[in-house]
């Protein structure tokens, strides 16, 4: 079965983006992601100054695991979670909120944005976002993936891994 | 489970190597890396110690291309084996679509194997599921070892109802590395295809 990242399609992921660019223009980070609790991306937004950034698959696996085992870490003291997760070098930093049980709002930023900035833009942020949440009751588009494309995507595993077998 | 991102348009599936410590698990992903095309991978992440154990996992993207206008994607990673980071175990495990255990084939590590199982076992529970749902295959590694136990010995203790496929493998040499991530794959897609 497939379970949608998150509910957001059509007009209400085109809000969220908005959203998400509104942060990175506010607070001058340099991206602004949204990813789901499994380190997938949903979203994701550059801001046009930033140098391009490190692999994103890496970058949401990584805060995703992270966020998860810190999440353990406060249940060892009885809480359910840490209220925020903030990492800083001299360079960059990231800030990190959660979006409901399935998502994370996650804010990258340099030493030209001030940490107070990036956390008050990255809070009124995920207000939206959750509204946009709440309010959206859209029905998920329609998309083939029954077994033709779990035909289609075994043609390309063939294709991928030859016959399976290695020297 | 695998997910759908209709904004992006792609579907993820993740794959979690298993197994006891030591048993190669992070070498078939080393060797993945190492031999598909540079198009059809992203970076290899992995988190290890000062003396190279895996300390909380490692993490490998697989880009299949467009399927039906989806991008398609396979998440790989391994767990920990040593038995002290059960709680990173557990957390990778979450939303885990498919499983390939990693065997030691070595005599010594016939237990370390049947104990990884069990744990297995036990950790996807915490999640809600349990190993008989879930596709998942055998890789019963270092089969070069001259000790070797015999394939039969080795299922015989971890899967006596023949349930999985079981595929042989030295992961150092990329030898019956591919065998076994294709087959879980597909086995994911078919799952995929039966629940619609």
């Amino acid at each position: 079965m497939l379970e949608p990242s998150l509910d957001l399609y059509g007009e209400a992921a085109e809000r969220v983006e908005a959203m998400l660019v509104d942060l990175l223009v506010q607070s001058r980070a340099r991206y602004a992601l949204l990813i789901d609790r499994q380190g997938f991306v949903i979203l994701h937004r550059r801001a046009p100054w930033a140098p391009k950034p490190p692999s994103l698959d890496s970058l949401a696996t990584l805060i995703a695991s992270n966020h998860s085992a810190n999440e353990a870490i406060a249940k060892l003291f009885g809480e359910a979670s840490f209220r925020e997760t903030v990492q800083q070098t001299d360079g960059v930093g990231t800030y990190i909120e959660a979006v409901g049980e399935r998502a994370l709002l996650v804010t990258v930023f340099d030493a030209s944005a001030p940490l107070g900035k990036v956390k008050l833009f990255t809070k009124r942020a995920l207000e939206r976002i959750r509204a946009v949440l709440d309010e959206t009751r859209e029905a998920a588009p329609m998309a083939d993936i029954g077994g033709s494309f779990s035909a289609n995507a075994g043609a390309l595993l063939d294709e991928l891994f030859g016959d399976g077998k290695t020297p | 489970m695998s997910t759908i991102n209709f904004a992006a348009r792609e579907i993820n599936f993740k794959l979690v190597y298993y197994g006891p410590g030591l048993s190669g698990k992070t070498t078939n992903l080393k060797q993945i890396h190492a031999h598909v095309p540079t198009e059809s991978k992203g970076e290899m992440v992995s988190l290890q110690t000062e003396d190279e154990r895996t300390l909380f996992f490692d993490f490998l993207p697989l880009d299949l291309g467009k399927v039906n206008g989806f991008k398609t994607r396979f998440h790989l990673y391994t767990v920990p084996g040593q038995v002290f980071y059960n709680a990173s175990r557990r957390l990778i495990l979450r939303g885990v679509d498919g499983v390939v255990f990693v065997a030691d084939s070595a005599p010594n590590r016939l237990r370390a194997n049947a104990e990884s199982l069990r744990n297995l076992r036990e950790n996807l529970a915490e999640h809600g599921l349990s190993l008989g749902d879930l596709p998942y295959v055998i890789q019963l590694n270092k089969r070069d070892l001259p000790d070797a136990l015999p394939v039969d010995m080795v299922r015989a203790v971890l899967d006596p109802e023949g349930a999985a496929p079981v595929f042989e493998s030295v992961a150092q040499q990329h030898v019956g590395v591919i065998e076994p991530l294709k087959a879980v794959s597909k086995l994911v897609l078919e799952k995929l295809a039966q629940r619609g």
